[in-house]
């Protein structure tokens, strides 16, 4: 499947189980019969569309990061909470490194425009990319 | 010892270990904004993964959602049909406004606005309304931790002082410690919650009827009508259809534009890290099961309680559970109230000075961290003040501040994808959108199918933004491409 397939039929599980936990589609699943591990039907119907996104959105992301990083070695899981792979430590430096940082110049930056936003909020004093 | 005073010792020692961890967080923290607002974007997968469900589900989840169960059956599924819709878009929207936070030092959800529209204006009138918007929901938390503390002392620690307690102890962490503190600490109390929920959700259907299968046989046979969506009103009739999906509608558009959700955005290390927290967050919000089962499990009870808020810890004390399992649900209702009281609290005060004054007056770093250490303990004085005072129509108070939340989504989503937009276009958006949400709220009979405010307040909030926006003149290309563009985060 490629990605922006992925990325479609992603937006259209959500679109579904919109339309499926509002009326019309809640409107059918009003009823307490057939009973799901003993909830009533209509309770049921909610939680499982939530149960349910969990496994689209993880499946999503495995292609996402398969993508991102260009090969197969990486498909970071939900199963490894925690601590991030070293690879974004090293990643993101120098995807960070490579936006075009002096392109725009301080002149269109959007807070300095005002010229009144404190210096100590400037975009490099976050620790970002310090894996 | 009687068992209220074994139960008041324990709450203590759960206050303490929270206070101990919050205390201990803040010193990670730099001595900066961006330490304190987004605790120097740090938070990994696992604080993330909590914050955002102990964020989310409060007291008006713990308490209210069997509440609702207990008295409008199934309306109350509208709360677990939301949440995750909500969520959702943030697999997307989150990494691209967590880059332009880096990108541009965005600590703030108005900060990224006036980035791509720049106006102070829209900045002040986003902080005013968020702060109206936030004074209730705080208000809500704190009776929410009084209820639970006069319920299990049989009052003899009433809710005033039980509110002021809890509170005083989340003022002390938030004071000291900001995001870093807030973030650790939901931390210990969303584990609380979830572990609380799910054992009482399933211990007390087995316990009074044999299991949960049964309970809902029982239900069926005697109340029916609490069975199928969409459940009662408040006053016992059939609710609409309009208002139970518009209800649904308007919660998962609000839910991630409140600026204490939005701002976690900036608080995370890195992109993966946002990402798997959305995709874990239906795990969280599969807790709301339980927590609905124990209302369900209080329908068929002989005796009632005051106010159908009360039923949890009355179903609680009811059922003769040990001592202990009773501490531990104490803690567990007061972690889903202070692990969002918290949040607020701390997100009112940096709304506050980062969009509503900032702007307009230069303070230093030093200046700016005191004046939201003010506005922290003056917000919770006037919540504090609105919680003891009563508040039998908070509910609606908070159904209302989600209209207004609701409506920053517009213009949230133009700045990030619609390089047409203008700065006029969104704040007349903004203008038209809070003006139809209030004009129904002050008219509910005018309400077509009940539907909420807040979504007729969208209804005319998006026309009103595309066409001032298509009507004025277009940003500077190079200005919307560092919005808009791929650079940041696409892959």
């Amino acid at each position: 499947v490629s990605l922006r397939t992925a990325r479609l039929l992603a937006v259209a599980y959500f679109l579904v189980m919109l339309a499926a936990v509002v009326w019309p589609g809640a409107m059918a699943a009003s009823r307490v019969e057939p009973r799901i591990l003993g909830l009533p039907f209509s309770f049921a119907w909610p939680a499982l569309w939530v149960a349910g996104s969990v496994a689209v959105l993880a499946w999503l992301d495995r292609l996402e990061a398969r993508h991102r990083d260009g090969g197969p070695d990486a498909p970071p899981g939900p199963g490894r909470p925690g601590e991030p792979e070293p690879r974004n430590g090293t990643e993101r430096p120098g995807r960070t490194g490579a936006r075009p940082e002096g392109r725009d110049g301080t002149e269109l930056d959007p807070r300095q425009a005002e010229g009144e936003w404190p210096d100590s909020t400037a975009p490099d004093s976050g620790p970002n990319g310090v894996g | 010892m009687e068992s209220w005073v074994t139960i008041s010792l324990f709450i203590a020692v759960y206050l303490v270990v929270t206070l101990v961890i919050g205390l201990l967080a803040g010193r990670r923290a730099s001595a900066s904004v961006a330490g304190y607002v987004a605790a120097d974007r740090s938070f990994g997968l696992l604080v993330m993964y909590f914050i955002t469900g102990a964020t989310v589900f409060s007291s008006f989840a713990f308490l209210g959602g069997p509440g609702w169960t207990y008295s409008r059956g199934a309306a109350a599924f509208y709360i677990l049909s939301y949440g995750v819709l909500g969520m959702a878009p943030f697999y997307w929207m989150g990494p691209r406004i967590a880059a332009l936070g880096r990108r541009w030092g965005f600590v703030t959800q108005a900060q990224l606005l006036r980035g791509r529209f720049p106006s102070r204006g829209l900045s002040a009138l986003v902080a005013c309304l968020s702060l109206v918007a936030f004074v209730p929901y705080v208000t809500i938390q704190m009776r929410g931790a009084g209820i639970v503390i006069e319920a299990v002392t049989e009052g003899h620690v009433p809710l005033w002082l039980g509110a002021l307690v809890a509170y005083g102890i989340v003022l002390v962490y938030v004071l000291a410690s900001g995001a870093m503190a807030v973030g650790w600490t939901n931390t210990f109390q969303g584990i609380f919650m979830v572990a609380i929920a799910w054992t009482l959700g399933l211990y007390l259907p087995y316990r009074l009827y044999g299991g949960v299968g049964p309970m809902f046989e029982e239900i069926a046979a005697l109340r029916p009508e609490l069975l199928t969506t969409p459940g009662l009103a408040a006053d016992g009739t059939p609710w609409g259809w309009g208002s139970y999906s518009s209800y649904i509608l308007v919660s998962a558009v609000g839910l991630m534009m409140w600026p204490h959700l939005f701002m976690k955005a900036f608080t995370a290390r890195d992109d993966d890290t946002l990402r798997r927290t959305v995709i874990l967050f239906p795990t969280f919000q599969l807790f709301l099961v339980p927590v609905f089962l124990i209302g369900f499990s209080g329908v068929l009870f002989p005796a009632a309680p005051p106010e159908p808020d009360f039923i949890l810890p009355f179903m609680i004390l009811n059922v003769e559970l040990p001592t202990l399992v009773v501490g531990l649900f104490c803690a567990g209702a007061l972690s889903a109230s202070m692990s969002t009281g918290d949040a607020l609290l701390h997100a009112a005060a940096s709304v506050v000075v980062e969009d509503g004054v900032s702007p307009f007056v230069e303070l230093s770093e030093a200046a700016q961290r005191r004046l939201m250490r003010v506005l922290v303990v003056s917000t919770g004085a006037v919540a504090y003040w609105g919680a003891v005072a009563g508040g039998s129509s908070l509910v609606q108070l908070l159904a209302t501040a989600y209209g207004i939340v609701s409506q920053l989504a517009p213009p949230v989503v133009a700045a990030l994808y619609w390089r047409r937009a203008t700065t006029a276009g969104a704040a007349a958006g903004l203008l038209a959108g809070w003006s139809a949400a209030a004009f129904f709220y002050l008219a509910p009979e005018l309400k077509p199918f009940g539907i909420h405010e807040g979504v007729l307040g969208l209804l005319v909030h998006v026309p009103v933004l595309v066409g001032v926006s298509l009507a004025t003149e277009a940003q500077d290309p190079e200005h919307t491409h560092r919005f808009c563009g791929d650079v940041e985060t696409a892959p």
